[in-house]
């Protein structure tokens, strides 16, 4: 899994690839629900959606 | 994927840990991530300079630039700018009042200094020369 660019505070999207077998990848494409959370030091969270692309 | 980064209060700290699901519920990762302030270039001074050369010091007005240790060096060239006409009503998106215009950068004094010291300082129209090296103001 790897954040490729540098992101901004100001929003925006932000790529992230993460290595899946084959068979995961298969059940990913059906049921997934991909989601990115940021947790800050004192705990306010955020948590956004993800679009997939195999 | 391609996730959708949140508009963050930067007063909750920058720096922060990053995790990921693919079910929604299960997050793992604790990457490191930093957030970084956007870029937003304001107002450039001076506006305008020699074609050939760009010796002079250029002053960038904006938010989210930090100094960094070295030194950054940015290249910058004048030169033409094609702009197509603007419409008398595209244009009234620009009024402002003068109020407004001193703080278009909040909490920085440096275009208020330019305006005071533009607006007092003796005018003399000089032809610019080329290799010349002008002094700013």
């Amino acid at each position: 899994m790897s954040p490729l660019q540098n992101p901004s505070n100001t929003g925006g999207n932000l790529n992230v690839q993460v290595r899946l077998s084959p068979d995961d990848a298969e059940i990913v494409k059906k049921y997934g629900d991909p989601k990115v959370r940021f947790i800050a030091p004192n705990n306010f969270t955020r948590i956004t959606d993800c679009d997939l692309s195999f | 994927m391609t996730c959708r980064i949140p508009r963050w209060d930067t007063s909750k700290g920058n720096s922060v840990k990053m995790d990921f699901s693919i079910n929604g519920y299960d997050f793992t990762g604790a990457f490191d991530f930093t957030f970084t302030e956007g870029l937003i270039l304001d107002r450039i001074v001076p506006m305008s300079g020699p074609f050939s050369t760009a010796t002079s010091p250029l002053r960038l007005i904006g938010q989210g630039l930090k100094p960094s240790d070295p030194a950054l060096e940015i290249d910058y060239k004048w030169g033409p700018v094609q702009t197509a006409p603007l419409t008398r009503t595209s244009v009234s998106t620009y009024a402002y009042n003068f109020a407004d215009f001193l703080n278009i950068v909040p909490n920085n004094e440096d275009l208020k200094s330019y305006w005071y010291e533009a607006d007092t300082i003796k005018r003399v129209d000089e032809p610019m020369v080329n290799g010349k090296n002008y002094e700013l103001y």
